[in-house]
């Protein structure tokens, strides 16, 4: 039997709904926070990825390629290229190219603006540098080591990049 | 009612919540940081696998300190010139191969000093086993890269160093035989004529050509005239002929000769035309006519995978004479090697003057017959005509008759055993010359399952009478020198034939299917032999008065290569390439003159090595 309608009350406010309410908004906010973090997983493997594609990428012009045209000079010089055969550098190559500016060498080297690069060879001393040393406070830092050969003598070829 | 503020509803949506929650944070934990720099890791180890052998093969010895080099060529035991041009990889190994392991070490340190401050390493050769022989440091990590490189083999205890020669032959000269074989086939009967022409197809201008023989074997009369000629191109030898078997019987006689026909011969097509009688039965060729060449030749085997060709019938005319009838008969025989498909196989018999016999007694299965024409494909019979056309031309598919081995066929026209039923003439019609397709033919064409383009070989065809006496049975030994076998035959010559059965090394190889099977050439499988060592021909006459001639012959085809390869090392070039032309010739051997030798050497620094291959292979981690 009805009450009389001057005694029936309207739901504002329940229990069961609160909670609800409230473990919806958690996983929403959790979903926002996972998403966020993972995105910026993905950005940091993606950069990864590219630097070491840009590494991949300088070591084989100086390990793989002889450059465009093969004897370059600074004056007709298309495409930067250190190797006289497979892992054998070319020194002249390699002194020619430290006479450029280094934003233009980084570029030649990466085809990037954003990245720095240091470039070392070394054997029992060092043979060659090229770029500006990485900064010690630097978070990431990028290093492939590869081996050539480097004026009768076999070298450690180390390469640094940065943002 | 008051509402409840732990529903059952309630209570699972929180356990579905804390489900969630506990799976982001297992999720979360993952460090994708690591596994990043893990796959980072990995790659630079593996680029510096690949660095370490690129640079093992290129850094050459002479590039090495002058201490270093000294240590190794004093441990090698070889002067430094000699090894200056040699790659550090080849060092390594022949440092290996002369039991100077402990300078492995030395070596690769002085290179490659930098190395254990950035990765752990291994090196070790490989040989075609696929054990490892030599290693510096055990394997310490889960995952290791590894590069190789194939250093072609190396003998221990064998000097090293020095130069290897090759030979090749470009311009040869040799002597090989061609063989045209008459196949069984008649029949002109009593008082009638048979004419019998062959064309062949020499291949070599008659002043290559160092012998030259036809042999005949004839069932014909007793008289001389019973022969009326034997033309080489026009040219008589019938007086020529040297008779070695003349025997007479109540059916005429068998006789078996030969006759020089070199003089006569000449390139390109020829003919061969005889014109016989046999006044007591039927004239018809017995098993062993054949025309031997034997010609001095240049060139190089030509091998074919799929074989295609027409095997022409002797153009037969067989005339009567008076009222003893008339007919003809021919066999032939194809072979198909065992170890190819059979494709298409279609004989075409192109018969002329064929009269309608009406019903006829054959003496020889007691029975009466009404047919023609007959055909039989290895003792089957596939057809017979009543109520021929005058001339016909027929073909049949004698494809799925057809076996691996020798293959027999046997045509009757207007004739069978004693009964010639024909009128006038009776004709199977050939001339591959003027009328390919037109003539009697046999088409075979099969693929061989393996390749047989056999390049740089030089193929010799053989042919060698059984010798001896006549006799049946009759056997044949023959060693082969270890020699390839491209095809072998055995011709047969009896003056009078049964049944054939034979065998090789005891197993038999062709046994005839029916009696007066007999193919004038038999095919034997040269998987049926072996290379070296004596093999054993045994044929045998169902019939024991029908011996085998010692004119029988055996027929083989070799292939032998035209070129040797690196021997052994010698101090000089001169040495090696002396070395090598005799080791080509003694390959060649009685069969081929090399009228041209290309040699090429090389220094042990270029190609140093003779056998292998072994891998040197470096591992990182």
């Amino acid at each position: 039997m009805l009450s009389p309608i001057s005694v029936r009350k309207a739901q504002v406010f329940v229990s069961d709904f609160a909670f609800s309410a409230l473990i919806f908004l958690l996983l929403i906010g959790v979903s926002f926070y996972m998403y966020d973090s993972l995105v910026e997983r993905k950005e940091y493997v993606a950069e990864m990825q590219n630097t070491l594609s840009i590494a991949e990428d300088i070591s084989y012009k100086l390990l793989k390629h002889t450059g465009i045209p093969p004897n370059w000079n600074l004056d007709n010089l298309q495409s930067v290229g250190f190797a006289d055969e497979e892992n054998v550098l070319n020194f002249t190559k390699l002194y020619l190219f430290s006479s450029l500016p280094y934003e233009k060498g980084k570029y030649l080297l990466t085809s990037q603006e954003t990245y720095e690069v240091y470039i070392n060879i070394s054997s029992a001393n060092e043979l060659w540098s090229y770029g500006i040393r990485p900064p010690l406070n630097t978070k990431e830092i990028y290093r492939v080591n590869r081996i050539g050969i480097l004026n009768d003598s076999v070298v450690l070829i180390t390469i640094y990049l940065w943002r | 009612m008051k509402g409840m503020v732990f529903t059952y509803d309630a209570l699972i949506a929180l356990s579905f919540f804390l489900f969630f929650i506990g799976s982001i944070f297992f999720i979360y934990n993952v460090d994708y940081y690591d596994d990043v720099a893990i796959m980072m890791g990995e790659k630079r180890n593996t680029y510096l696998a690949q660095d370490i052998i690129i640079t093992l093969n290129a850094f050459k010895f002479e590039m090495l300190n002058e201490s270093i080099k000294k240590n190794i060529s004093q441990e090698l035991n070889i002067s430094d010139d000699l090894l200056n041009s040699k790659a550090i990889s080849e060092i390594l190994l022949l440092l290996w191969v002369k039991n100077k392991s402990y300078v492995i070490d030395d070596v690769f340190y002085s290179l490659y000093h930098f190395l254990p401050d950035i990765a752990q390493f291994n090196i070790s050769i490989i040989t075609s086993s696929n054990n490892v022989i030599i290693s510096n440091y055990s394997f310490e990590s889960d995952v290791v890269h590894t590069a190789y490189t194939y250093l072609t083999g190396y003998e221990e205890n064998q000097e090293p160093l020095g130069y290897v020669a090759k030979a090749f032959a470009t311009k040869i000269q040799k002597n090989t035989t061609k063989i045209y074989v008459l196949s069984p086939q008649g029949a002109a009967n009593v008082d009638g004529w048979i004419t019998i022409t062959k064309y062949f197809y020499v291949n070599s201008s008659p002043d290559n050509i160092t012998n030259a023989v036809f042999y005949l074997s004839l069932h014909k009369g007793q008289n001389t005239e019973d022969i009326d000629y034997v033309l080489i191109n026009g040219n008589d030898v019938y007086s020529s002929v040297v008779w070695l078997w003349q025997i007479d019987s109540s059916t005429g006689q068998g006789a078996f000769g030969y006759v020089d026909i070199m003089p006569y011969l000449q390139e390109g097509w020829n003919t061969l035309q005889m014109r016989f009688r046999n006044p007591w039965f039927n004239a018809h060729i017995h098993p062993g006519s054949r025309i031997e060449i034997t010609y001095s030749d240049d060139s190089f085997y030509k091998g074919r995978k799929d074989v295609e060709e027409y095997l022409y019938y002797e153009d037969i005319y067989s005339q009567e004479t008076s009222i003893y009838g008339t007919g003809a008969w021919a066999t032939m025989e194809y072979s198909i090697p065992l170890n190819s498909n059979i494709n298409n196989v279609t004989l075409h018999l192109s018969l002329r003057g064929i009269e309608n016999a009406g019903w006829w007694w054959s003496w020889d299965d007691w029975t009466w017959y009404n047919w023609d024409v007959r055909v039989y494909v290895n003792g089957n019979l596939i057809d017979e005509i009543r109520n021929p056309d005058f001339n016909m031309d027929l073909y049949y598919d004698l494809t799925p008759y057809t076996v691996p081995g020798t293959n027999y066929v046997v045509f009757y026209a207007n004739t069978y055993g004693n009964r010639f039923l024909g009128d006038d003439y009776t004709h199977v019609y050939s001339d591959p010359v003027n009328d390919p397709y037109g003539s009697t033919y046999i088409y075979v064409n099969y693929t061989y399952n393996d390749n047989p383009i056999l390049y740089g070989n030089i193929d010799i065809t053989l042919n060698e009478l059984l010798g001896g006496v006549a006799e049946n049975p009759k056997s044949y030994d023959i060693d082969f020198e270890g020699k390839s076998l491209l095809s072998t035959y055995l011709h047969i010559a009896q003056i009078f034939s049964y049944t054939i059965g034979v065998d090789v090394n005891g197993n038999e190889v062709f046994a005839s299917t029916f009696p007066r099977g007999i193919p004038s050439k038999i095919f034997i499988d040269p998987s049926h032999f072996i290379a070296s060592g004596t093999n054993t021909i045994t044929i045998e006459d169902g019939c024991s008065g029908c011996d085998y001639l010692p004119e029988s012959s055996f027929e083989y085809t070799i292939l032998i290569p035209s070129h040797v390869g690196y021997g052994n090392v010698f101090p000089s070039k001169d040495d090696a390439m002396r070395d090598a032309v005799q080791r080509l010739r003694n390959v060649l051997g009685r069969y081929v003159d090399a009228t041209e030798i290309r040699n090429e050497t090389a220094s042990i620094g270029n190609i140093p090595y003779l056998y292998g291959p072994l891998k040197l292979a470096v591992s990182v981690w």
